[in-house]
Order: structure tokens, then sequence, then C-alpha cells
């Protein structure tokens, strides 16, 4: 008897890789880059020549209309080859992308084709073909055909967005060539990315983070591309956008700034607050590349960094930044961080490594949920203690608004799928989270507050939105930050910011966060400043809280205030640890048994 | 126009910045014109090409206008120079003494 067993054939015949090189297509996009810097640097000198001391009449009035007129036109061939270099940058990070697709699917397919040749060999090899060997490699045959099956359509999927990519790419270049289109307030953006933003729910025309996603929902994955390298700052701060997709924005916006600021630093042509801009991306770059560096404490696996937020020339130069570790789209646990004054993006580093250690701690001693971390100075901090705006509410309110829109957004990214989200405010960032939960509907499913001078609006943590079991504070007895906020009967007058959320009146969960290097007596140093550092008490607590199990944390009294006398506070003579399982360690410590 | 004057320091650094603005253009239209397109794949290559050739040319006419720029500011210092001196002359050759002296 004849057994007919149909072996699939090898498909695709060939896994056909995308064409061209993503390092070269940089050196392109830098090269434009650095003449977009150039033609700003003649529209900006144009502007400082213009008027030309002690000369004037008729042909210094004509010399300055003529002027002028240059100025403008070199402005907006600027604006037109910065657009075409970005999309260059954007189209170097697709073809990355496709390019780790491709060698996936040679893996896939040379997998498969081993699979093939082992059931040709086993099919050969059988003598006796009773129905169950003969079940068996029919079996195969299908799984095999099936998964061939599988990898056409995926191939067929990886050559339609190669053909997007370049079809995105030639038009960037096709819409900035001609002199009218170079001059153009749209040169170099295709006609899909304007198309596409002119419709209903596109960031920038007021809709909420609700009607944004469906915007997104609703592009195609071409159109999506389009907007992402035509209108990156755009996309970058759209509230309601995947984090991804912000992330993929921000890094083209990031690489410009980067190319354009570095070439004119290389041209001598650098201004003052052009230097600080440029400082701010390197922060950045710096930032990302460590959180990209970062890998999970339990898997080994990279988690990765994301720029949600990039904004360097924000507040005078202060900048607007957002860096998270780990997955915001997926994670199911997220914690944002809001810090306090005297920061600005040149901190942007230094509060990234906060949020590597608190998704390190969260993870090390979480339940297998998975994390994601965001340093959020996305308001105006006061710039230092002395700062006038440091002792009014103003900044925080305002930043109390917008943190609350960014959680909007990043709820709405997330309709079916939300994170358990914990909001972190640190010192005058406390004061904000506070405004955001206490007047503007936070959308957290928990709160803390480190190191508060005091909780804004809020009397009573039944004033945040969270409500009060789920509003937790950390104060080391040491911090003299966090002795501000009004207490007792008597309060402390206008030095803090609203009620100390420490205080037993407040009625939030206070937790053990006492530095184990505490001094003898308060001050703004390690002990206002060491609540996310490992194997402290804090941040072993905070990632219980972040992990979603603020139950389990380590409850401290209160202070109180007995009408008689000052304030106490029953932390002070604790004996605090470090790097203690069940009590403050956060991470593998060789030091420690 | 009922006033006019210029001066001379101001107008040569004028120029002087305008003849930077040039070489920076130059520079940009060398650096345009001398970018490769084969990082890219062949299906951009062709309209890379004519963006880099149409944008090293206007990089090329912005230097252009640049040096008209400055050398119209020169034009125009020599212009008062000259006709400052001229005038001076006509000056000089008055004599505005009275009596035997004139």
């Amino acid at each position: 008897m004849t057994v007919t067993i149909d072996v699939p054939p090898s498909q695709p015949a060939e896994v056909v890789r995308p064409e061209g090189d993503p390092g070269g297509a940089d050196t392109l996009a830098e090269a434009l880059h650095t003449a977009s810097g150039r033609y700003e640097e003649f529209s900006d000198e144009t502007a400082r020549i213009q008027w030309i001391g002690g000369w004037y009449g008729d042909a210094a009035d004509a010399y300055r209309e003529a002027t002028a007129e240059a100025g403008e036109e070199h402005a907006a061939m600027a604006r037109t080859v910065e657009r075409v270099g970005r999309a260059v940058t954007a189209y170097a990070d697709t073809l990355r992308d496709l390019l780790r697709t491709y060698e996936e699917q040679v893996d896939r397919k040379e997998a498969l084709d081993a699979r093939r040749s082992a059931l040709i060999a086993d099919i050969n090899a059988a003598t006796e073909a009773t129905p169950d060997v003969v079940a068996a490699l029919r079996e195969r045959a299908t799984e095999l055909r099936d998964d061939y099956a599988e990898l056409v359509t995926d191939h067929d999927d990886l050559q339609r967005r190669v053909r997007e990519a370049e079809d995105l790419l030639r038009q960037s270049f096709q819409a900035g060539t001609s002199l009218d289109r170079a001059l153009a307030d749209d040169g170099g953006v295709p006609q899909s990315a304007q198309d596409a933003l002119s419709r209903r729910g596109a960031p920038g025309s007021e809709a909420t983070p609700e009607q944004v996603h469906d915007w997104w929902l609703g592009l195609s994955e071409a159109e999506r591309e389009a907007v992402v390298s035509s209108y990156p700052e755009l996309i970058g701060s759209a509230d309601g956008l995947p984090a991804s997709v912000r992330d993929d924005a921000n890094r083209v916006v990031l690489d410009d700034d980067l190319a354009t600021l570095g070439s004119k630093r290389d041209d001598g042509t650098l201004s003052p607050t052009e230097e600080r801009v440029l400082a701010n991306a390197e922060q950045a770059r710096q930032a990302l590349e460590d959180a990209d560096a970062f890998e999970d404490p339990i898997t080994g696996e990279r988690p990765g960094g994301l720029l949600h937020l990039y904004d360097p020339g924000a507040f005078d130069g202060d900048g607007r930044v957002a860096i998270g570790v780990g997955d915001l789209d997926t994670a199911d646990d997220v914690a944002i961080f809001t810090p306090g004054i005297t920061t600005t993006m040149d901190d942007t580093t230094s509060y990234t490594g906060q949020m590597i250690n608190l998704y390190e701690a969260t993870r090390y001693n979480g339940d297998g949920s998975s994390v994601a971390t965001l340093f959020w100075l996305g308001y105006d901090a006061p710039d230092a203690f002395y700062d006038p705006a440091t002792a009014t509410e103003g900044r925080a309110e305002d930043g109390g608004r917008r943190l609350a829109d960014m959680v909007d957004g990043l709820r709405a990214s997330r309709p079916d799928d939300p994170a358990h989200l914990t909001a972190i405010g640190h010192s005058y960032g406390s004061t904000t989270t506070s405004y955001a939960a206490g007047d503007f509907d936070l959308a957290a499913d928990d709160v803390v507050l480190i190191g508060s001078p005091g909780a804004g609006p809020a009397d009573h943590a039944d004033d945040f939105s969270v409500g009060a079991d789920n509003v937790y504070v950390g104060r080391d007895s040491r911090d003299i930050v966090a002795v501000l906020g009004d207490e007792g009967w008597v309060g402390k007058g206008p030095v803090g910011l609203g009620t100390d959320p420490s205080s037993d009146d407040f009625g939030a969960t206070r937790f053990e966060a006492e530095d184990v290097d505490r001094a003898d007596i308060r001050n703004w140093g390690d002990a206002h400043s060491s609540y996310l550092h490992h194997d402290s008490e804090s941040l072993y607590n905070i990632g219980l809280i972040v992990d979603g199990h603020g139950d389990r944390v380590n409850v401290a009294e209160h202070s109180y205030d007995p009408w008689y006398d000052f304030a106490r506070d029953p932390e002070w003579d604790r004996e605090p640890s470090s790097g203690v399982q069940g009590e403050s360690r956060t991470r593998e410590n060789r030091m420690v048994p | 126009m009922s006033t006019f004057g210029a001066e001379y320091s101001g107008l040569s650094y004028g120029s002087g910045n305008w003849r930077v603005l040039a070489e920076l253009m130059t520079s940009t239209s060398r650096d345009l014109a001398g970018q490769g397109t084969g990082a890219l794949a062949p299906s951009v290559q062709a309209a890379a090409e004519a963006f880099l050739t149409a944008w090293s040319g206007y990089a090329d006419e912005s230097s252009t206008i640049a040096i008209g720029f400055a050398d119209a500011i020169d034009a125009q210092a020599v212009d008062y120079s000259t006709t400052d001196e001229g005038s001076g002359n006509r000056f000089t050759d008055l004599d505005g003494r009275l009596g035997p002296a004139r």
C-alpha cells in the first residue's frame, strides 16, 4: 500500500533583505541637519546685521528691506531641510527595525527548513507505515505547512512595510525639492502626512486624549510612519498616543538637535541659548543610553528606555523631559515620579538612575508583574530655595494640572489594559502631585509623597482622588524639608506648602523611610535626597506600593503635635536598617548576608 | 529723504559678516553635493539625488546673495567715501576770507 504524506515546499523562496544601510542614512541625515543649522544661522545673522549702526537714509532703508526678505526665506529653507532631515532619521530608525525583523525571519526560515529536512528524512526512513506513524508524520507536515504559511504572511507584511518606508522617504524628498516647495510652510511634508493630520481627533486640534487615541487607531501603518517623521514634535508630546510612538518621534527630534546644534558648535555659531538646549539634549541622550542598557534583575533582559517627553528649550532653558525605564504601553505596574525644586534637564541622568533603582527594587521584591518607571519633569520646578516661586504653590498647581493631563493620556493610550499606576512626588514635586490628586482628579491608583513640604490643597488624604487608603507618605525624621508642612492646631505659618502629610491628622499611611546614615540634626542633604537609594527602607516600601502591595509596607508611626509642645516624630529614635530582607533590601547585595 | 549718514566701521562690520555667511553657504553647497545616496534603497535614490542637487544649488545661490549684499555695502562705503572726498575738495576750494587775504 502506498501512503502519501504531503510535505509543504520551503516558503518563501527567499527572505528578501530590505535594501539600504541605516548608518549611511544617519550620515545623510546629519548632513541635512547641518545644512538646516546653516540656513538657520543665515536667517539669524541677517536679523542681527539688518541694522548697521550709524547707517541711515534711503540706501539703508532699501538694504533693510532686502535683508529682511532674505532672512525670512532662509528661515523657511531651514525648516524644510530640517523636516527632510528628520524624515531621513526616521527612515534610518525604521530600517533598523525592518532589518531586525528580516534577521528574525531568516532564522525562522532556517529552522523551518531544518524541520522540513528532518521530516523528509523520517518519512524516507519509515519502514513500517503503521497508522500511528503515518498520522504523526502527517501532523508534523500540517504543522510545518501552517508555520510556513505564517512566515509567508509575515514576510509579505515585512515587504509591505519596506515599500511604505521607501515611499514615504521618497515623497519627503520630493515635497522639498522644488524652490516653491522648499520655501513653503509645509515644505518636505508628504501629502499623506498632511492628510492624516487634518483628520478629526489629530493632535494639536484640541482633541481629548481619547480622541487622539482613536485618531491614531484610524491611521494606516504608512500614515502613522508619515506623521511621526513629518511632525515628530507634535506626535512626541501628544497625550493619548502609545508611549512607543511618542518615543520614536521624540528620538527623531533628539537626533535632529544633537546633529544640528552639534554642527553649529563646530561652526562656532552656537548662541548661549542654543548651547543650553544642546546640553539638555546631551543629558537626554546619556539618560536614554543608561535606560536602554539597563537589565531587568529577574529576567536579565533589557526592558528598554523611553523618551516620553522632550522639549529642551522649554521654561527658559530648564527644559521639559520624561524618561522611562520599561514598557509604559504594556507594564502591569507603572510609576510616575515628579521631582522638586532646582530640578532641570541637567538632572536627567541622575533621576533616570533613580528610576532604574525603583524599577529594580520593585521587581526584586515584587510578585513577578511587569514594571515601568518614569521620571517626569513636565512642569517648571522652582529654581532654588530662595526662588519666590518656592514659597508659593503656583508652579505646583500648574504642574499638578499638567501631571493629571499626562496621566489621562497614559490611561487613554491603554483603554483595555489599564496599568496599576502610582504617582510619586518628591519635595516640591509632592506638592505638585498633591495638586494633581487634590484638584485635578489624578487618574492614579496610589499616591506616594516623599520628603514633602506640604500637601498643597489637601487637608486630609481623603481629599485625594485615590482615596485615603491609597495615600502613602515617606519622611526621614532628619529631612528638614519634610517638617515644613503645617501640623497641629498652631501650624507653622507660611514656611510650608500645606498640611504635613506625615502627621496623624492627615490620615495617610506613613511607611518607614529612615536613612541608615542619618545625621543627628535635620538637614536637606542625604536626609532629603536618599529616598530612592538602593537598600534603603524608603525604596523598599515604595517598591512594594508600585508593585500593588501597599498593604505590605512597613508602617511607621505618624508624627503628632501635642498641644503643649512642638511636633514629635516617633521615628526619630528608631534604629533604621539597610539591606535587610523584608525591611530595606532592594537588590541582590553581596555585602549583606 | 531728509537725513542720511553712515559710519565706515559699521558698514565694514556688516560687509564682513555677509562674507562669512557666503563662505558658510559655499561650504554647505559643497557638503550637499558630496553626499552619497547609496545608503538609501534604490527606489529612493533618484529622489534623494534630485533633492541634494537642487539644495546644493540653493546653497550656492545663498552664497551669491550674501556676496551681493557684501559687495553692495562695500560699494556704498566707497560711494560715501568718494562723495565725501569730492565734496571736501569743493569746500576746500572755497575761500571764506574777507578783504585782502581773499
